[in-house]
Formats: structure tokens, sequence, C-alpha cells
């Protein structure tokens, strides 16, 4: 099966639920046929709410990726045999600052 | 439901990106495979030396060069870590005997790679070695131009002249 007759088909699944659920939600009572329409309505408000958020997400993540590269960070790399990453940084400031 | 799990899965390899990119750009864990000092390989495992290596120090906010550090724990391994340095005796007995405070440094040039020996003609082939008695400590800058060595020579120098001039 290729993809678009993939898709095809999703969408016509999706056709089909949206379609049951408006003859699900005709065939109750009257007094419950407004409480399942508006659960519905609230339900694709929120999917559609939810896709905003991520969308958003998403576009700030990008910008991250993007703008971290540029971002100059000073961060040296440093191997030693026993004193710690940050003694080291301070015996060498303080030793440069005797040169 | 079939776009938000697709935008969920979006956001979750972004954030993995975003996480990636951080490694990367912190070297976390040296995940770009930096080569410490041939110096520190070879101090590394000596007793009483605690050796180090840092691949981007910066001097005076304006360049970054690698450095060595070798500290002995004591002045017998400081005595022997300067005889491997190719300090000859009398010399030691010299730095020693004109130490005045924990400020006096003992700054030369030899040649890249090898700290014992005496400083090559071209003043560019060498690194600047540094030897602080007090603190039983050397500093090997990994210079690559003459002027790297000249701002490492006159990095505190500098500092000092605007420090007295806002003064």
């Amino acid at each position: 099966m290729n993809k678009n007759s993939k898709i095809e088909q999703e969408t016509d699944v999706l056709e089909q639920y949206r379609a049951l659920w408006k003859t699900y939600c005709e065939s109750l009572p009257q007094a419950r046929v407004v409480d399942c329409i508006e659960f519905h309505r609230r339900y694709e408000r929120e999917q559609r709410s939810t896709q905003r958020r991520l969308m958003a997400a998403c576009l700030m993540m990008a910008a991250l990726i993007v703008v971290l590269p540029l971002v100059p960070i000073h961060r040296s790399t440093v191997f030693t045999n026993g004193p710690s990453r940050g003694e080291v940084l301070a015996l060498s400031d303080q030793l440069i600052a005797l040169l | 439901m079939r776009k938000t799990n697709l935008l969920r899965l979006l956001l979750a390899l972004l954030s993995l990106l975003a996480v990636a990119t951080v490694v990367v750009r912190l070297n976390l864990w040296n995940i770009r495979g930096v080569q410490p000092s041939g110096l520190y390989l070879q101090y590394k495992d000596m007793p009483g030396i605690q050796a180090s290596f840092i691949k981007d120090k910066y001097i005076n906010d304006s360049i970054s060069i690698p450095v060595t550090l070798l500290q002995a724990e004591d002045s017998a391994a400081f005595f022997m870590l300067l005889k491997e340095l190719g300090k000859p005796d009398d010399m030691i007995k010299y730095m020693y005997k004109y130490v005045k405070d924990d400020q006096s440094r003992f700054v030369k040039l030899n040649p890249k790679g090898h700290p014992e020996l005496p400083q090559d003609s071209v003043r560019g082939n060498n690194e600047v070695v540094a030897t602080f008695p007090v603190q039983r400590a050397v500093i090997i800058f990994h210079t690559e131009t003459e002027e790297q060595i000249d701002i490492v020579m006159k990095a505190n120098f500098l500092k000092k002249i605007k420090y007295e001039e806002s003064i």
C-alpha cells in the first residue's frame, strides 16, 4: 500500500468517525444532544489548543537549536588526574594572574 | 489526534536535538574527542604530581590557549619535577633563594613539547613555561605563534597598567 492510499484510508476513517459521532449525538434524547455536541466541540477545541501549544513548543525548540551554536560559551575542556575541574580552573586563574 | 501525536513526536525529536546541541557545544564527556597534551599524559600517572590539562584557557579574555598545569604535592616531588623539566640544580637553588613571597614566578621560553631543552632560536617555535615555587606549580602555555607568546607574557602586565590607569 503506498503512502497516499494510506492517508486516504485514514481520512476516510476520520470521516466515518465524525459521521458516527453525529449519528450517535442525534440518537440521544433531545436533552442530551446539546451536551453531546458541546462535549464533542469542546474535545475538538482542546485538541486544537493542544496542537497550538505543541506547535509553539516545537518552534521554540527549533529556535533554540538555531540560536545555541551562536551563543558564545567559554567552557574549557579539562583533563585532570586528581583535583576537581573547579580547583584546576581556580588555580590556573590564580597563577595566570601572577604572570 | 494523529496530528497531535505527530507534533508530540516532533517535539520529542527537537528536544533530543537541543540536548545533543548543548552536549556538543559544552563538550560534555569530551564528546568532541579533545586530546590532552603529551606532558599531561607523561605526568598524569606520576605519584606526587597533580597534572591537569585545560584545552581552551582564556588569557585576558582575548585568546584561548591550551595549558598544562603541573602541581607537586610536596617539596621533594617539586624538586624532582623541576629536575625532569631540565632545571639545573644551581638554578633551582637560585629560584628558592630569591623567592620572596607567593607572587614569585619564573617565566621562560622552551621549545614546544620540550620544556627540558633550552630556548629555540626561532621565538615562535617556543612555548611559555612559568614556574611558581611557593605554589610548587608549573604552567606550560602551549602557544602556537609568536603573537600568542606576546599575549601570554604581557597578559598580566597590561592588566596591571589598565588597573593603575583606572585608579
